[in-house]
Order: structure tokens, then sequence, then C-alpha cells
């Protein structure tokens, strides 16, 4: 389960604490742009900015003893804002590729070429996926959200949930060639 | 964990750097906008305000009319009492209330007849001053002097002469209204009567007619107006026939056309009595509503049509009811009610295209009083 801000923090940004507010987007940017680059591709950045001057001004209505946590919440917000951009451009989004920042970024390791092929092909396979596999594939394993959070997020049965995934894993696999890697052990 | 969700964490993207920089950027841009927003809707509804201001109506200036209330009592003029000599302004609404009078005079004389027109009214009416006309709008009035107007929704009445003397009282009556539903147009009543010299009554849609002393008239909405002439001021030319003994007594009261009617013109007396004959049924129904009020109302009424032949066929341009030897029957929602009827009856064209005058008369009696 990915790591919550801290309720002090949050309850200044609650109050309108501007550093807090910060700290808060510094502690959250990471998990929205993952999601926001699956589902929209090159429009990820300008997504990832407007869900956090969203969040910004709803915030003080957030309930932290409610049913959501707050990386939920926040997610849930930019999940309808991707959708919305979706729906308002009305095309298939397509991935920006080679501005997408990889792993730790520590250069100069012989794996890093290798990674970062890795990495590049694996965003490919993402963005060949439907969207609603796109985005159960960010929540769960890049933004580390429980299935049932995925659930309330995607408003789908947990089981459906667990189908989505499934097929979008059987579906990398295919493209990256993973299983025969596997079957190899030539996969590091 | 699976070797494929490894591979995915592993590529995990990360946010560009500045992300933070920027979303505060943007949220400080936002805050820019909404107060530019609040400062251009304040400066919009300043200039708004001041445009309100600039294009304010400004109270109408009173302006004086060619009107003085010589004698006031109980009368007011926008509300303000009237006292005897107040100039009055155009425009002004002048009540007269109950038990009292106002005699107003246009100040400037008829250069011909060198006298002042006077109009006196009454208890309980309502009137507006116009330049050179009263605007009667409910109650009673008593025109005196040369060309002494009122004006009203259905009517206009203009003295004629330097003694001229008439009254004129404008009714708006709901019960004419429910008693007589094909007249609806009744809720105002305007009767002129004139006492002396003579009147001219301009009703709305009709030619004018002149007034004699003694004659009156009625004039409502979509009518034509019912004049009833005094025996001094008849035409030589008065129906000929003389009063037709009465059809014997039918149960129920009857409207009996009288087959004495005069026609000048080329319209042939026989085509006019078959086509009065298939209207009768009109008249008893008016007859029979009336009775139903007045159980022994009975009469005579002369009622004098000026036919128009047009498109092929004679319409009834002018309508009156004429006064008789031997007694009107006097019910003004009976003559109204007749006059109304007769004003939409169809005629056959006449010979030679030309007008055509009838005098008909139309005999009403219950069964009772023919026994």
């Amino acid at each position: 389960m990915a790591d919550e801000l801290d309720r002090a923090t949050l309850s200044r940004c609650r109050r309108g604490d501007a550093q807090a507010f910060r700290a808060l987007v510094e502690h959250y940017q990471d998990r929205v742009f993952a999601l926001c680059l699956a589902l929209a591709g090159s429009e990820a950045e300008d997504l990832t900015q407007e869900t956090f001057v969203r969040v910004h001004g709803a915030v003080g209505g957030f309930d932290p003893d409610g049913p959501a946590r707050l990386g939920a919440w926040i997610l849930t917000i930019a999940r309808r804002l991707c959708t919305d951009r979706a729906r308002a451009v009305g095309r298939r989004p397509t991935v920006a590729l080679d501005v997408v920042p990889l792993g730790d970024g520590r250069p100069g390791a012989d794996t890093e070429l290798d990674r970062a092929r890795r990495a590049r092909a694996l965003h490919q396979a993402i963005a060949a996926l439907p969207e609603e596999q796109r985005a159960v594939v960010a929540l769960q394993l890049w933004d580390g959200l429980e299935y049932e959070e995925i659930a309330a997020i995607e408003r789908v049965p947990v089981g459906t949930v667990r189908s989505r995934l499934a097929r979008a894993k059987d579906a990398l696999k295919r493209a990256l060639g993973v299983d025969d890697e596997e079957r190899n052990g030539t996969h590091r | 964990m699976e070797p494929i969700d490894e591979l995915i964490r592993a590529a995990a993207p990360r946010a560009p750097r500045g992300l933070a920089d920027a979303v505060e950027r943007r949220l400080g841009a936002r805050r820019r906008t909404q107060r530019g927003f609040v400062a251009a809707g304040v400066l919009v509804a300043a200039a708004a305000m001041l445009v309100l201001w600039l294009v304010r109506p400004t109270a109408p200036v009173p302006r004086p009319s060619a009107w003085i209330a010589v004698s006031a009592r109980a009368t007011t003029a926008d509300g303000k009492p009237v006292a005897a000599g107040q100039p009055l302004t155009a425009g002004a609404l002048v009540r007269v209330g109950d038990g009292g009078i106002a005699l107003l005079e246009r100040a400037v004389a008829i250069a011909s007849a060198g006298a002042h027109a006077q109009v006196m009214l009454g208890s309980q009416s309502e009137a507006r001053v116009g330049d050179g006309a009263i605007e009667l709008l409910s109650g009673q009035a008593r025109l005196e002097g040369p060309e002494a107007r009122v004006t009203g929704d259905v009517a206009e009445v203009t003295t004629l002469g330097a003694s001229a003397a008439a009254t004129v009282d404008l009714r708006r009556n709901p019960m004419i209204k429910a008693s007589l539903p094909k007249t609806a147009a009744l809720a105002a009543l305007l009767s002129v009567a004139v006492l002396d010299g003579g009147a001219r009554v301009a009703a709305k849609g009709h030619a004018p007619i002149l007034l004699a002393k003694n004659d009156r008239t009625l004039v409502a909405p979509k009518l034509p107006p019912l004049t009833t002439r005094a025996p001094a001021a008849r035409p030589a030319a008065k129906p000929v026939a003389k009063p037709a003994p009465t059809p014997a007594p039918a149960p129920t009261p009857t409207a009996n056309a009288r087959p004495t009617a005069t026609a000048t013109g080329q319209l042939d007396k026989d085509v006019i009595r078959t086509a009065v004959q298939d209207h009768l049924p009109e008249l008893r129904t008016c007859y029979d509503r009336v009775l139903a009020r007045s159980p022994k109302l009975a009469g005579k009424l002369v009622v004098r049509m000026t036919l128009v032949t047009k498109d092929g066929q004679s319409t009834v341009s002018e309508a009156e009811i004429q006064p008789t030897d031997d007694g009107d029957l006097d019910s003004i929602p009976m003559q109204t009610c007749v006059l109304q009827a007769v004003s939409q009856w169809r005629f056959p064209p006449s010979a030679d295209g030309g007008d055509v005058v009838v005098s008909y008369p139309f005999l009403f009696a219950t069964a009772d009083d023919g026994e």
C-alpha cells in the first residue's frame, strides 16, 4: 500500500497553507503523473497540474476520517479529468515515450540501456491496451491502490478490476515476450 | 509477485521536475484571473449603474392644460385636492368623490362663439385632462358651450352651438356583460343626451352622427350607435305604416315583424321582408332574455337600417332606433340586443348597387298583452 501524506500536513493544507500544499503536490505528483501518462499520453503533465489545481480548490472539503484515503481521492480527480479530456479531444491518447524519465535515473550502469529499452517497450505495450486496462495497470502497479479502491474509482466490481488486470498482464506479457524469457531463464 | 509486475513497477514513470512549481504558477495565475474577473465585474457594475443613472427616467414636467377648475367639491387631481380657480395640468387624473362635483372650463374661448366650453363632472366620476378635451373614464359629465368635448374609449362627443348642452354617461358594467353574453363588448356603454343645441358623436369605427335637441344615442364598442331621435327632429319621411293589428296572441313572447316597412332604394320590399322574417328568432331571443328580468316589458321598436351593397350582398352599415308616436320599448338592453342582431344581418344586393334605407317596425308583446 502506498504511503499517505501525514495528517498534520494535510490539516495545514485544508487551512490553506501554501507550503503544506506544495508538500502534498510533491508527495503525490509521481502517482498522478503515472496515471495521466497511461491514460492521456502527451497531455499527462498538463493534466497532472490541473489535477492539483482542482485538489487545491477541494481539499478543504476532504474528510480525512472518511472512507477514501487522500491518495485514492486525488487519483479519482485525476481519472475524471483524463476521461473528460479524452472525451473532449475525441481521440486515443498517445504516449510520449521519449520524454518519460524512468526508474531512479542513475546513469552509467550497463543495465541502464537495457532498462530504458524495456521501459520503452513496456510503455508502448501499455499504450496499446484498452483504456480501462491501462487505468487498472497504472492504479494498481504504479499507484499502489488496493483492488477495492480501484473498483471505487473505476465504478466497477472488484472482480472486474481483477479480470481487467489479468487481461492486461497477459497482453503485456505477449507483447514483451516475458513468458519466453521466463521459460528460457533470461529475465533479469 | 509475477515477473511482469516487477517489470511494470520498474518502469513506473516519474513526474517531470518542477511540476510543483508549475502547479504553484498555475494557481497564482488562476487567482489573478479571478481577481481580474472580480475587478472587471465591479467595473461593469459601476458602468451599468452610471448608464442607468444617466438614462434614468426623469419625472415628467407638469405641463399646463387649457383647462381650469372653476369650482370643485370633493375633487382631486392626481390625488391632491383641487381648489377653485386652479389650473389643471395636462394628463392629470381628476376624481370626483361621492357627492362631489367639478366644473372645468377651457380657458381658450372659441372665437366664433365667444364663449368658453365647460365640462361638469358629476359625483363619482373619473376623467383625465387633455389639451382640448376631457377624457371621461367613468361616470357622468355635462357639456356646455361651443365645442365642449369629451372623449372616451368608445366615442368622442362634441357639443355644437354656443348654447349647446349635453349629458354624457359612461358606464362600465360587468352585469351587462353577464346578462348579454353575445355583447361582451358592452362592458363599456356610453349614453349621450342632447339637452340643447346639437352634438356630434363619433363612435370608433363608424361615421359620425349629428344629434339634435332631445336626441339621444347609446354607443358601445363594436356596435353601431343606437340612436333615438326626438319626435321634433324626426325626418319627414318617417315610417308610413300605421300599426297593424297585432297577430293572434302567442303562448310565448313574440317579435312581430310588421309588413309595412318602408324602404328607399332599389331593393324589393318582399325581398327585405323575407330576409327579416328569417332573422326573427334572433329578436325573439332578445325579448325572451329581457323578459326574464322585466316580465311586463312590451312595446314597439322601429329600426332604421342603411344597407350597403358590396360583394354581391347588402350589409347593414348603420342602424338606429327611431322614435315612435306610441312609445318605444324602453329598455336599453333590449334595444342594444336588437341593434346588435340587426347589424349582423345580410340582404340580397340592391338592383342598382346603391344604398338602401329601410325602416322596419317590430312589435314585442307577450301572450298576456294580446289577450
